[in-house]
């Protein structure tokens, strides 16, 4: 497998930076989400985190640092989250990391409510 | 359905002056109508977050409802301008500051058939408690495919808008002919208490 390396873009649209590292297991989506074609953006994501967690039960540690996101990418941060669920139910090491911008109380809610109604541990830090 | 439903549209005089004295009741920030590119997106968004650096909380509000608000235009008007390849809706928007919140109304042609999901939809958000719409949010998220034929996004949209300003939507709809209606909503952010 190989890593997925894009960096982030800033213009009329916004797309994050995203890192996965297919040796260890770190992952990382920061920046803004705001996407011309979303689906075409995420899909190789999700893709990438289906085939990684395949191929049995190696650690997987996921940080989102993002100060913005619509909610048309908020499906795909879902996406994100339930192939992490099961690749915790099934047994392998995953911990999920969420930077929350410390005046965005909403963002802040969503990502409690992700770890309610989906049941996987998420350390949220307020920054 | 494109331009040419327009021309179906009774042409009333346009009064500049009014339009100018409705504004004036606030202070308004942007006032917008025409086709939403994104260039127009992008310098709007940019004039809120400017604005409203002195009250944070509020402004990641406005700032994200404007933008659900404007990508609703932008996908789903039924007035489009053909720009190459690109459709791009046609609408109104308009952010205006009172004393104590700011207010976000948008506008946009749509499919007459659409409007009593649309109304229903507001109806029901307002009828909701927020433990409701939180559960809501995430079902719809969850949801695979689209909500309906005019939504792909399955609805979200609204309900973030309502979670974030957690004040009422108020919808308008103005029935145009047999297949177009103008169909606007308006939500408010409260400012941060001085």
């Amino acid at each position: 497998m190989e890593n997925i390396d894009i960096q982030a873009t800033k213009g009329e649209f916004f797309t994050p930076r995203v890192f996965m590292n297919a040796a260890t297991g770190e992952c990382e989506l920061s920046g803004e989400s705001y996407i011309e074609d979303t689906l075409d953006f995420y899909r190789p994501v999700v893709q990438w985190l289906e085939q990684y967690t395949a191929q049995g039960l190696q650690p997987l540690n996921f940080t989102f640092n993002l100060q913005y996101y619509n909610t048309s990418s908020s499906k795909y941060l879902l996406d994100i989250i339930k192939v992490m669920k099961k690749h915790h139910d099934a047994g392998g090491p995953v911990k999920i990391s969420w930077f929350v911008p410390k005046d965005d109380y909403d963002m802040l809610e969503e990502v409690e409510d992700y770890v309610r109604f989906v049941g996987v541990p998420i350390d949220i830090h307020q920054v | 359905m494109t331009q040419s439903a327009l021309s179906l549209m009774e042409k009333k005089k346009f009064s500049f002056y009014h339009h100018y004295i409705n504004l004036s009741h606030e202070d308004v920030i942007v006032s917008y109508k025409g086709p939403f590119s994104s260039t127009i997106m992008y310098e709007m968004s940019k004039e809120i977050q400017n604005r409203l650096v002195k009250d944070l909380v509020a402004g990641k509000k406005v700032y994200s409802i404007f933008m659900e608000l404007a990508q609703n235009i932008f996908n789903y008007s039924a007035e489009v301008n053909k720009f190459g390849i690109r459709n791009e809706g046609i609408g109104t928007i308009v952010v205006t500051e009172s004393e104590d919140a700011y207010s976000i109304t948008a506008g946009n042609l749509v499919s007459r058939r659409a409007v009593p999901i649309l109304v229903d939809k507001c109806q029901l958000i307002n009828n909701s408690d927020r433990e409701t719409l939180r559960r809501l949010k995430f079902e719809e998220k969850n949801r695979t495919g689209a909500a309906n034929e005019f939504s792909k996004g399955a609805g979200v949209g609204l309900i973030h808008i309502a979670l974030t300003s957690a004040e009422p939507l108020e919808a308008e709809v103005a029935e145009i002919n047999e297949q177009i209606s103008f169909f606007a909503i308006s939500v408010n952010v409260k400012k941060k208490a001085a």
